[in-house]
């Protein structure tokens, strides 16, 4: 295809889609953005070289987040990683509400995005992936089985698992109860 | 309503997270992506990344009768029916094995990604460099499918076949489920049918890895 009409069409991609693409994937970085900066561009480049496939299938976003999805879960295995501590010291919890006083349906005001983040830094990256992409990106968990390789039953244990340990991270500070008030659960999903 | 959605959305907050309002420039993006296309032309893999149009562009044809090399050793019958396979004996890396190489061939090098084969005494010894050479690779790990072309089953086992350039492509699935890619020159002279039979004496060991892109 000419090189003018793949990158007319390439930059309407990335003005439309980059913002939210970046966001998802500081989600998957637990808040580093330099990590997610990394993954995106990544991401679009392979993305740009592709193009010409892909636009005629018309899953250019399913195809960045392939690759976004898949350098999460390779970096995150590279032992640099391992070594790297890329989450700031827990903060301080403050200390659980009086009973009573949040309701159900409330997340407490004491949970802030530092304890989020940290949160999910200490969530295997699988479990993070399975969270972001069935709860921050609404995909199905056929969609989600997918992205990440793995049989659709994995991916509800692993969202499962992944609710129950934020809700343990969080339980302290947030005065959110074992029955986790305020977090949906897999059922209640796709 | 708090929900994880929320949860997630505020440890967007405190700069981690870009405004989902902000606007976005492509340019650097776009820079990227031609620069990555460009090496990508310039080693030869843009036949596995869609566009090979380029490979074209920088393979250098084979000269039959005429140059120096393997080529101008050529027969007739050879040229009409490439260059013979013949058993192989000798070491092979980490990865891959084969059976039979082209007459005349050796193996360059390897690694989990990929196998390498050039005609003996090639200049270009880099084994990252894929260009008029036969290759040997699990398929990307980006790649869904065999890809377009024709059908080339390869000991019983489905296979597409395609020439994109100066290169063919064969994509069959080997014996264990695995998709593998092989890349060969067009100055090999070989058909869909002795590609396959070159791929039939692959054997993919475990230590072999998918790329990517």
């Amino acid at each position: 295809m000419p090189r003018s009409l793949r990158d007319e069409e390439f930059s309407v991609f990335v003005r439309a889609r980059r913002v939210e693409l970046l966001r998802s994937a500081c989600l998957l970085a637990a808040g580093d953005t330099h990590r997610a900066e990394d993954l995106v561009q990544t991401a679009l480049a392979r993305l740009y070289v592709a193009w010409p496939r892909v636009r005629r299938s018309g899953t250019q976003a399913a195809y960045a987040w392939r690759i976004i999805v898949n350098a999460h879960l390779d970096e995150v295995r590279q032992p640099r990683w391992r070594r790297e501590h890329y989450v700031p010291e827990p903060p301080d919890r403050p200390g659980a509400a009086a009973p009573g006083a949040a309701s159900a349906d409330a997340l407490p005001d004491g949970i802030d995005g530092d304890q989020i983040r940290a949160a999910l830094a200490a969530l295997p990256p699988r479990m993070r992936a399975a969270i972001v992409l069935r709860h921050w990106m609404d995909l199905s968990v056929e969609e989600t089985a997918s992205l990440l390789r793995c049989s659709e039953g994995t991916v509800k244990s692993q969202t499962a698992k992944a609710l129950a340990r934020l809700r343990e991270l969080l339980a302290d500070g947030a005065g959110m109860t074992a029955g986790g008030a305020g977090m949906t659960t897999e059922r209640s999903h796709r | 309503m708090n929900d994880v959605k929320d949860l997630l959305e505020r440890a967007l907050t405190d700069g981690h997270g870009p405004d989902p309002a902000q606007g976005a420039e492509p340019a650097a993006d776009l820079a990227r992506g031609r620069g990555l296309l460009r090496r990508r032309r310039l080693m030869g893999l843009a036949g596995l990344a869609g566009g090979a149009a380029a490979v074209a562009a920088v393979a250098v044809p084979l000269s039959v009768g005429g140059g120096s090399g393997h080529g101008a050793r050529l027969g007739a019958h050879q040229v009409t029916a490439g260059i013979a396979l013949v058993a192989y004996r000798g070491s092979q890396p980490a990865g891959y094995q084969v059976s039979e190489v082209p007459n005349g061939w050796v193996i360059q090098g390897g690694n989990a990604y990929a196998l390498v084969l050039a005609p003996q005494g090639d200049k270009n010894t880099d084994i990252n460099v894929f260009v008029g050479k036969l290759v040997v690779m699990l398929q990307s790990r980006d790649a869904t499918g065999p890809g377009p072309g024709t059908s080339q089953p390869v000991a019983g086992q489905p296979g597409r076949f395609q020439v994109q350039g100066d290169t063919e492509i064969l994509t069959y699935k080997d014996q264990k489920g695995a998709w593998v890619v092989i890349q060969a020159p067009t100055k090999l002279g070989w058909s869909a049918g002795r590609l396959a039979q070159f791929a039939a004496g692959v054997q993919v060991l475990h230590n072999a890895q998918q790329g990517r892109g």
